[in-house]
């Protein structure tokens, strides 16, 4: 929920375990204690969509949590983040956006030793959109006061033997009927790509097709719908810059297009039942769709540069559950 | 139950032969790694080691994959 530094503070004194959002400057004020934060001053609330930098986004974790462990991860120490998670929980992760973590997160996580055996689930922290280039995003570990334009933040939430954590995405977007796109490297840098297995210049595909760049790539990967978003499209150098890496031998296609994200959010949602812990969606789908005063029902939490449901996802919302083991 | 690692299904799955839709998030992300995996190196170790892998994911998280296992799995 979104709440005062004074209210977040409050929680802070009492030991309650929580993950905040907020700007720099708010997360600055807030006391060292039981918690892990990143840089965002955007926000889905009940109340609908809107940009807030004085005030944090607030999710309290006590009631789940048996033993809780902050960690922050550099570069070359990312890749243990699930070594250090317990067997039965959950891990928590913020990621600063244009990091060397955030890079690596998202090019070598899916092989990362005990990936899909433990849940985690995160984002990629950012700034106010008119502060790109002024400012970093960051994260900021509370127990030590430490914030960091470069590492990882994570916390490891332990759960008893009865209950146990499961990791959602809400994508309402769809692969297009479209020409089948794949490529022949990887990363989040692009030049050429095979357009129905012929190569092709992928900056001059987007532009002779007059492709809207709003409308991100996406796969299917075995039931889960990826997308990969465009950042730019540089011409002159026949580049194409995205917001996730593209993977080798992925079917990709242009995104069907959204005509209201809200009543399609809406209607995906009423067909689910989802009792979010944790949720964060994309600054792309708040910025694209005009989310601003808008509401996507009780799964809110911060719009962010990145979202995390084991890999790095884009224009995707994710959410935790934490469920009572049955039988 | 979650079938054994001898039963056919499984080496389908690892390589996308059999190309499943999970309803499970890190099920559908965890195969859709092991089929671009299978095309970097489909010796028949890398495919053995995937299917070890997939099996104690399935044994780990048998109760979410209940609706999975019996549409994979539906004619043994």
């Amino acid at each position: 929920m979104l709440l005062s530094i004074e209210e977040a503070v409050r929680l802070i004194g009492k030991n309650e375990i929580l993950h905040i959002a907020g700007s720099e400057d708010s997360l600055a004020k807030l006391p060292k204690g039981k918690w892990i934060g990143g840089t965002i001053p955007y926000f889905m609330t009940e109340l609908g969509g809107l940009v807030a930098e004085e005030k944090v986004f607030v999710t309290g974790l006590s009631e789940y949590s048996g033993n809780v462990e902050i960690v922050t991860y550099d570069e070359g120490h990312l890749k243990n983040v699930l070594r250090d998670a317990p067997e039965n929980g959950f891990t928590i992760i913020i990621i600063p956006a244009f990091s060397r973590c955030h890079i690596s997160y998202a090019e070598n996580a899916p092989n990362y030793e005990d990936m899909f055996m433990k849940p985690i689930i995160g984002w990629i922290s950012g700034v106010h959109l008119d502060d790109l280039g002024k400012t970093t995003p960051k994260t900021f570990n509370g127990e030590t006061g430490e914030k960091s334009g470069e590492k990882a933040i994570a916390m490891h939430v332990s759960l008893p033997p009865n209950k146990f954590a499961e990791i959602g995405i809400i994508n309402i977007l769809e692969p297009g009927q479209g020409d089948t796109l794949q490529f022949e490297t990887e990363g989040f840098s692009v030049k050429d790509c095979l357009v129905n297995g012929l190569k092709t210049n992928f900056a001059d595909y987007l532009v002779s097709n007059r492709i809207d760049a709003k409308l991100p790539l996406v796969a299917n990967f075995s039931g889960s719908m990826v997308n990969v978003s465009i950042r730019e499209i540089n011409n002159p150098e026949k580049i194409v810059h995205l917001y996730a890496p593209v993977f080798l031998h992925t079917d990709y296609h242009i995104a069907q297009p959204v005509s209201d994200y809200v009543t399609e959010f809406m209607t995906r949602l009423s067909s689910e039942e989802i009792f979010p812990v944790f949720s964060c969606n994309c600054i792309l789908n708040y910025l694209y769709s005009k989310l601003e005063g808008k509401k996507t029902g009780h799964l809110t939490g911060p719009m962010t540069f990145g979202e995390i449901a084991y890999q790095l996802l884009n224009q995707t919302l994710v959410y935790l559950e934490v469920k009572e083991v049955q039988g | 139950m979650v079938p054994a690692k001898t039963n056919g299904k499984w080496r389908a799955l690892v390589t996308g032969e059999l190309n499943h839709s999970f309803k499970s998030v890190p099920a559908a992300l965890m195969f859709s790694g092991f089929k671009r995996e299978v095309r970097r190196d489909n010796s028949p170790s890398n495919i053995n080691r995937l299917i070890d892998k997939a099996y104690i994911f399935f044994i780990k998280y048998e109760a979410l994959l209940v609706r999975d296992i019996r549409e994979i799995f539906k004619q043994e």
